[in-house]
């Protein structure tokens, strides 16, 4: 399956919905991000829910947009990760780098986080 | 589109083949329809296509007959077999007469779009050597192409899929990584040189041997792979890859190492073997 971006908002941080398998032949993750970057986007949150596989290179361009974010003075999270996904970052320690969102309620700004 | 790419739809599911000629033919490919083997066969050896879709179980004439009579083509499609038979010996009857994907039944008539638009996107097909296709032994000479890894896996999970879901998906993740590692770095992706690929199946274990064509490398020099981060930097070889203008990625033999339960490479470096016990 070709992986998909969809950009919406809720108010203040932008959600990119992800669908597909993430893989080092997908690599439009890292020029989106800079994109949405250079227009003035600092709260970001990648949602992984509708993404059932990732490989080295997926994870590799989670990280690149990660620091692209974090160098601008913002902050990239994720969202929903499917359990395979979720091993994955476990065992390259990445979880202890992303903060992972499980629901839309726990964005920042959503109508029912703290 | 440049030019309109051509599809024959092969499936004797009235239903299914409806839909999926439609939906090609929404995605703007022109789409032709058998639903036998006997009339595909005759579609195919009239006019070129760019990609077949391939039902196995056919009346008349069944799939695999069809797959081998494709190949005296002097043009041949790439072949995507889709079927409910993921018995082993239909599998390397597939890989030997050059399927170029195979996907299970049922199927998502989207995702199958989707497949086809990246199958016409990729190379003309590269020829994989079979030099033994035994279901305890299946041994392969393959291209270092960057479509390899997803079309060999798709032939390899086929035979996985009686396995539990751990185990696949270990497997999966492993075999793709190494097997990338081996065409890009010890093949630099040049399609003149090969990987050999062996899976062997016991009753107690999964093992896959890569060897590659390239020198080797030495583990304590790869400071663009994650395995040598520090335990509180787990992505300091982003960095080195950026500056050594690598793309993103450097965790696959990380992610292999906790994935499967041996791996052991040669002194040189240039062949692996990795083992998943199944009991």
């Amino acid at each position: 399956m070709s992986l998909s971006l969809i950009p919406r908002h809720i108010k203040d941080v932008l959600v990119l919905d992800i669908t597909g398998r993430v893989t080092i032949y997908d690599d439009g993750l890292r020029d989106t991000i800079r994109q949405f970057v250079s227009q003035g986007e600092r709260r970001i949150v990648l949602n992984l829910a509708g993404v059932p596989y990732m490989d080295s290179g997926g994870l590799g361009q989670r990280v690149t947009a990660y620091t692209t974010v974090l160098n601008a003075g913002g902050k990239l999270r994720l969202l929903a990760p499917a359990e395979r996904v979720r091993h994955l970052l476990k065992i390259t320690k990445l979880d202890s780098v992303f903060t992972i969102l499980e629901n839309e309620d726990a964005i920042p700004g959503s109508s029912s986080a703290a | 589109m440049d030019h309109q790419k051509k599809v024959l739809v092969v499936d004797d599911d009235r239903a299914l083949n409806h839909v999926l000629v439609e939906l090609l033919r929404r995605a703007g490919f022109g789409v032709s329809s058998a639903t036998d083997g006997a009339a595909a066969a005759k579609f195919v050896e009239r006019e070129p296509f760019d990609v077949v879709l391939l039902d196995i179980n056919l009346p008349k004439m069944s799939g695999l007959e069809v797959l081998q009579r494709m190949r005296a083509l002097d043009r041949t499609p790439k072949v995507l077999v889709m079927t409910a038979d993921e018995t082993a010996e239909t599998v390397l009857r597939a890989v030997k007469d050059q399927a170029y994907r195979y996907i299970c039944k049922p199927l998502k008539p989207k995702a199958v779009v989707e497949l086809v638009e990246q199958m016409v996107r990729e190379d003309e097909p590269a020829l994989i050597e079979v030099i033994s296709a035994k279901p305890d032994w299946v041994e392969l000479l393959v291209p270092c192409r960057p479509e390899m890894p997803e079309r060999l896996n798709s032939f390899l999970q086929t035979l996985n899929v009686h396995l539990p879901e751990e185990i696949q998906d270990s497997v999966e993740v492993a075999f793709r990584e190494l097997l990338l590692n081996a065409m890009e770095w010890g093949g630099h992706f040049d399609p003149t040189r090969k990987v050999r690929i062996a899976c062997i199946r016991s009753q107690r274990m999964l093992m896959y041997r890569i060897q590659d064509p390239g020198t080797g490398f030495k583990p304590e020099t790869l400071a663009h792979a994650a395995i040598n981060n520090a335990p509180d930097e787990p992505y300091a070889h982003i960095k080195v890859r950026d500056e050594q203008q690598l793309r993103p990625g450097g965790f696959g033999l990380l992610m292999t190492r906790v994935m499967v339960d041996e791996l052991i490479y040669n002194e040189a470096h240039n062949e692996v073997i990795f083992v998943k016990y199944l009991a």
